[in-house]
């Protein structure tokens, strides 16, 4: 009998987040969460139930957590690049009306901090370009769009 | 801080956007040391 690489993958990362998950109610001080948006408009239920929750509770158990506004993230996928402030405003407005605090977690936008842009290259340089087509963003807009997938961030 | 809702606090930008700028601050505070720690393993300090 074969076994599946899709459920056995999906096995490995399961047992890995319930290792994690007893780590995290342990020791959360050392962890760091790094998680964020696209400015593409008002956040809904689907963002509620997905993650803004989780980063509440990983914010309430003390852990680290960093929310990215990915606005450089919209350079390719924009057409109308006047309403960006805007909705990076209103990004700020969801994650505040859900409990995310500003005192505690560290809210901010990707192109106002010029340092990223100096790391950029030394951490490129640890991901293979299998890994890359590997990651669901990319794999959706090689799907989408093919050969005119920019080589810039997703 | 108690968690008011969106469209009340839509009606403060200023607020939002200083609330914002913190954060700024503080993820360019670790940047740097990021940066700085990432020189250090790469053996980059001339």
């Amino acid at each position: 009998m074969t076994t599946d690489p899709n459920n056995e993958s999906f096995e490995i990362a399961a047992q890995r987040s319930r290792e994690l998950e007893v780590k995290l109610q342990i020791h959360p001080e050392r962890f760091r969460m790094l998680t964020g948006d696209r400015p593409t408009g008002p956040l809904h239920i689907g963002h509620l139930f997905g993650t803004l929750l989780n980063r509440v509770r990983m914010q309430e158990l003390g852990i680290d957590v960093f929310v990215l506004i990915a606005d450089y993230q919209t350079i390719t996928d924009r057409d109308a690049p006047e309403q960006i402030r805007g909705d990076v405003i209103g990004l700020v407005a969801d994650y505040l009306a859900v409990g995310i605090n500003p005192e505690k977690s560290t809210i901010f936008a990707n192109s106002q901090i010029a340092e990223l842009n100096q790391l950029m290259i030394p951490f490129l340089s640890l991901v293979g370009v299998a890994e890359l087509q590997r990651n669901p963003t990319v794999k959706e807009e090689l799907a989408k769009n093919g050969a005119r997938v920019s080589a810039g961030p997703s | 801080m108690a968690p008011e809702c969106r469209r009340d606090l839509l009606k403060h930008p200023a607020q939002l956007a200083s609330q914002l700028e913190s954060g700024n601050e503080r993820a360019r505070e670790f940047a740097v040391q990021t940066q700085s720690h990432v020189l250090e393993l790469m053996h980059m300090r001339y």
